[in-house]
């Protein structure tokens, strides 16, 4: 793959001209100004936990007082309508809270327990990608801009800031940088998993009011259902970095997007088919897109995204005098000319069919099958058909 | 380059482009020349990209749905 080189170049030009350069021309998340800041630190069996609102000034606590700080900036379950989000700067912050929050999940101060529980939903979310209910500002910053440092120096907050020019190093200073990183239109695809926030936050809502304890590990059905969400919003978010115009153009390196030129074999005389068949010799050899793929494809480039798309799957994929054929099938609507550049990616899923299928999944699990719970099946007698027991002793 | 005032992305250059013929002083000249090989190919795609980043047309928007 080529995509060491071209990241590589982009570190340099971001060198050569002092500022950083773009990945992305869309946002991953977006800023809100009910959004917390918050920096954790454990040290020695205790935590000390810094919080800043939108526009508000530091404040520290420690340990049980920690929670009820986060509740009075609005880190609460209890109370609220709408979620804060918490804009973290390192990956020790979110590990801590929790660890926090475990301790004094059963706290009798609503105020404190109910922050530990909306930690607890900052925690579940946080494992879903593409999530706006927890921005790593790092890992948001390295996904949409390239700094002409090396990769390890990128992964440093302190590095983001010095590029950034936020010179409050603060957790004042990450609703700043969040704003830098925050601009522009939100990647489409992910406004399904803004509302799977939504959705995660109602429940954890009514999970509350109903006395739910959220520090006991999930049943069987939450266990799988949270794996699936899990990997629906990855799945999304994957999908959601090839909409842009400038990943598209990176994702040719990773092999991800396939460029080449179509050719168009009309349908046999007589064939009762009406569509042209489509082939695409591309140019390059790594693509990812393997038969059986679904693909969208449009003529022109990976930085154009007409309406005018045709959806196909890939039928076959061979090497042709040293170039990659990818035989597509017949195409309807939107067909190539022959001899016209197209641009092939993979067909983003369909949020609307992933949940129905996250429905359906929780309608299997919530029927208790022995498989959903987990209990091995009592061997039990019973009449067997006929037809089972002559298809039996013909084996 | 100014890259060059970076000591640590230049080894970090050097390291990406071993064996490919190139160092990473001499980026600038291979995305400004026009070799065909892959490494040149990406060096040019990346630092174009940068250069000149899309911008969200109308043609993007209508097609999102």
């Amino acid at each position: 793959m080529s995509v060491e080189w071209f990241d590589l170049a982009q570190r340099l030009y971001a060198a050569e001209t002092r500022s950083p350069v773009a990945r992305l021309t869309h946002t991953t998340f977006v800023p809100s100004t009910a959004a917390l800041a918050v920096r954790a630190v454990p040290r020695g069996g205790s935590v000390t936990v810094a919080v800043a609102g939108f526009e508000g000034r530091e404040e520290r606590a420690r340990d049980v007082d920690a929670l009820g700080l986060l509740a009075a900036h609005g880190g609460t379950i209890v109370g609220r309508c709408d979620p804060a989000p918490l804009l973290t700067d390192d990956t020790g912050t979110l590990p801590a809270l929790v660890t926090l929050a475990r301790a004094h999940a059963h706290h009798p101060d609503p105020q404190v327990a109910g922050a530990a529980a909306m930690v607890a939903w900052w925690a579940d979310r946080a494992d879903h990608p593409g999530t706006s209910a927890v921005v790593n500002l790092v890992a948001a910053s390295s996904a949409r801009y390239v700094l002409g440092t090396t990769p390890e120096a990128e992964r440093s907050a302190t590095t983001w800031r010095q590029w950034f020019g936020i010179s409050d190093d603060s957790v004042i200073g990450s609703h700043e940088w969040a704003a830098k990183i925050g601009g522009g239109p939100l990647l489409p695809l992910l406004k399904p998993i803004h509302e799977d926030d939504r959705y995660s936050w109602d429940r954890a809502l009514s999970a509350a009011t109903a006395g739910h304890d959220w520090s006991r590990p999930d049943n069987t059905a939450s266990a799988a259902m949270g794996l699936r969400t899990r990997c629906d919003a990855a799945d999304l978010k994957a999908a959601a970095l090839l909409d842009d115009p400038l990943w598209r153009q990176r994702a040719v390196h990773t092999g991800h997007v396939a460029v080449g030129v179509a050719s168009v074999t009309p349908p046999p005389i007589r064939s009762r088919r009406r569509n042209a068949s489509l082939a695409a010799t591309c140019e390059r050899l790594d693509s990812r897109l393997r038969v059986g793929s679904e693909v969208t494809g449009w003529m022109g480039t990976p930085a154009d995204k007409p309406f005018e798309r045709f959806s196909v799957e890939v039928t076959s994929a061979q090497v042709v005098e040293g170039k990659l054929v990818l035989g597509l099938g017949s195409v309807g609507a939107h067909a190539p000319a022959p001899g016209a550049r197209v641009c092939l990616m993979p067909q983003p899923p369909s949020p609307q069919t992933m949940r129905a299928g996250r429905g359906r999944y929780w309608r299997l699990y919530r029927a208790r099958s022995w498989l959903s719970t987990g209990q091995t099946p009592v061997a039990a007698r019973r009449e067997v058909p006929l037809d089972v027991l002559i298809a039996g002793a013909e084996d | 380059m100014s890259a060059a005032g970076s000591g640590d992305l230049v080894r970090y250059a050097d390291r990406v482009l071993a064996g490919t013929g190139i160092t990473a002083l001499q980026v600038a000249a291979v995305v400004a020349g026009s070799a065909t090989d892959a490494a040149a190919a990406a060096l040019r795609a990346g630092w174009r990209c940068a250069a000149n980043p899309v911008h969200v047309g109308s043609d993007e928007g209508r097609g999102a749905a």
